[in-house]
């Protein structure tokens, strides 16, 4: 493994997203192509319902692709049980319906759940490693708080935090820094930049475009007929990046690699 | 894991459990000395022969009953809450204790309509139990099959409350039409009895009972999983279907074999849980369950003391005690407390 060939760890080939019943097939993105190296850090960015949740629900198995294959280090996913992909893949969801009255400590120890025997005794090694993710996230000062008592800031490095002990090699998030201030979107996404120097395969999707765009190896630009995956500079000077939202109210601003509003 | 503090707790209220099973045993109509109580449970003579049959004959497998009943109906009250994130689930919101009476209904009420085969069977010391473990089994094969083809757990709460509702109509059809006897006959039924047990009939039931509490022991792991809401506990690998079926079979195993001996008792499998949980103060299951396993036995062995009004001939149903005694001390402690733990 040399610095002009980073080890590929999460792909998907020939993937297909959206939504399948009874009756219909609803496509939304056909074809993907992704590669993501070691210690990669992407983004996912797209306007409202352009998939871009559908994609990582798929991605990390939630959901069902309707056609083509995600694998990891070279493996199927469907070749790998729920359990082990569970010790590869850790996700970090928007709003969903967690006990708030855990403490930090027990939120952050399930993350050790794939790990631990059958009635989840943690061992030494696992609070070792639970330690260390509540100091990378910075939340040890909080472990014996009810996870209600935190704000939404704190909150969301804890549930970073759980990911980092599920000690994975991708780990997906899901808007991580919506519903944040601009302080608090700093820390997360310093957090994520750190994870993916430490090796970790990181991909999110977000809405705060200005702030990711010289922060992301890749970005994954989701558009409604068509979705691309690359280096932030070549996406821009594609023009893609102003084809994200309609030109009469947001204009992009490839010089300083912003968005601004047309007045 | 298991804090000091939780297991010194745990311990604690064993010892007041055990109190209060030699105090079930030694009050009643008869007031027998706790010395002498004792000694009959050791095999020993006491000094009048008749309170070591009254302990041995009717009063322990009473308490036994006691114990299972709030023992197991609390730990299925805490399954159901758990899987269906709702403060309100107790274990009979999959619609089991409904099946039972419509199996109870159909004896007792349908027996006078159809007279000569069901008649027959009424006098059968196990028809009632076998009717109402029938009703329960068979709802539990239409939750487990609906469990299997849906993927949202509201949607199968709300499925449980409809065979509830449809249960409970047919009920109403057959007790219209149903002469007054039979129908004191059920709703006698229906207040609940801990007593009258046979000890054949406890063995059974101590059997079912078993094979619930090791589901729910099996259970704690994906159930502290499950807190993270569904979309976690699939990402930490569980398979949601398995362990949703799995913690049903519990419920319905404790909750049908429960309501089969001892009728539909009503509050504790609701309630129990919300107290454990305001006592330790924790939503961890390996401390939750068997605080709920020992709190839901020691109620329902005090229950049953106020029921039996030491020193009188009367008892009063045993679902109103539950219910008269035990929400004041949910509302005392949520009071307390200031909040809901949940």
């Amino acid at each position: 493994m040399t610095a002009s060939t980073p080890h590929i760890v999460f792909t998907t080939t020939n993937l297909s997203i959206g939504y399948a019943s009874k009756k219909k097939r609803t496509i939304l993105h056909a074809d993907i192509n992704l590669a993501f190296p070691e210690g990669s850090l992407t983004a996912v960015i797209g306007a409202n319902g352009v998939g871009k949740s559908t994609l990582i629900r798929t991605l990390t198995k939630a959901q069902a692709a309707l056609d083509g294959d995600i694998s990891l280090n070279g493996i199927s996913a469907s070749q790998i049980s729920n359990q082990e992909w569970a010790t590869k893949l850790s996700v970090v969801h928007t709003k969903s319906p967690i006990s708030m009255n855990l403490t930090v400590f027990e939120l952050v120890s399930l993350g050790r759940h794939p790990y631990t025997n059958w009635i989840g005794v943690l061992s030494p090694d696992d609070h070792h490693i639970i330690e260390k993710a509540m100091t990378a996230t910075d939340v040890r000062q909080y472990t014996a708080r009810k996870c209600h008592e935190l704000s939404d800031g704190q909150l969301q490095r804890v549930l970073i935090a759980r990911a980092i002990a599920q000690d994975t090699a991708v780990v997906i998030l899901d808007e991580p820094t919506t519903h944040l201030d601009l302080h608090h979107k700093s820390h997360i996404l310093t957090l994520l930049r750190e994870l993916a120097s430490k090796g970790k395969t990181v991909i999110f999707s977000t809405h705060d475009i200005d702030l990711i765009i010289d922060l992301c190896d890749y970005l994954i630009v989701m558009l409604p007929e068509h979705l691309y995956f690359d280096k932030p500079q070549k996406l821009i000077d594609d023009g893609i990046m102003s084809k994200l939202f309609d030109q009469e109210r947001v204009i992009f601003d490839s010089k300083n690699r912003r968005f601004t509003l047309n007045k | 894991m298991i804090t000091k503090k939780h297991s010194r707790s745990l311990l604690l209220l064993f010892l007041v459990m055990l109190v209060a099973f030699v105090l079930n045993l030694s009050l009643g109509s008869v007031t027998i000395p706790f010395k002498e109580t004792i000694a009959s449970l050791l095999g020993q003579s006491t000094s009048k022969v008749p309170w070591d049959y009254i302990v041995t004959q009717y009063r322990l497998p009473k308490a036994l009953m006691a114990i299972m009943v709030g023992a197991g109906l609390s730990a299925a009250g805490l399954l159901m809450q758990t899987l269906f994130r709702n403060p309100l689930a107790g274990p009979f919101v999959l619609g089991i204790t409904s099946g039972a009476s419509l199996g109870v209904a159909i004896l007792i009420l349908g027996a006078g309509a159809m007279g000569g085969i069901l008649g027959t069977y009424l006098s059968h010391p196990y028809s009632v139990v076998i009717a109402s473990g029938l009703g329960s089994f068979l709802v539990l094969l239409a939750v487990l099959g609906v469990t299997k083809q849906l993927k949202d757990t509201m949607a199968i709460l709300i499925i449980g409350l409809m065979f509830g509702s449809v249960t409970s109509a047919v009920v109403s059809v057959l007790a219209y039409f149903s002469p007054a006897e039979e129908l004191q006959q059920y709703v006698f039924w229906s207040f609940g009895s801990l007593g009258g047990t046979s000890w054949q009939g406890i063995l059974i039931m101590a059997a079912c009972f078993l094979i619930g509490i090791i589901l729910c022991i099996r259970a704690i792991k994906p159930l502290n999983a499950m807190l993270l809401g569904d979309a976690y506990a699939q990402s930490l690998g569980l398979n949601l279907t398995k362990h949703r079926m799995a913690i049903m079979l519990a419920t319905c195993i404790l909750a049908g074999s429960i309501t089969a001996f001892a009728g539909p008792i009503a509050f504790v499998g609701l309630a129990i849980p919300h107290i454990a949980r305001q006592l330790f103060w924790t939503n961890n299951h390996v401390v939750l369950l068997p605080a709920v396993l020992i709190c839901g036995a020691i109620v329902m062995l005090l229950c049953d003391i106020i029921a039996q009004i030491p020193g009188s001939e009367f008892t009063l149903p045993i679902n109103a005690v539950t219910s008269l005694f035990g929400a004041p001390i949910v509302i005392w402690l949520l009071i307390k407390k200031g909040k809901l733990l949940f």
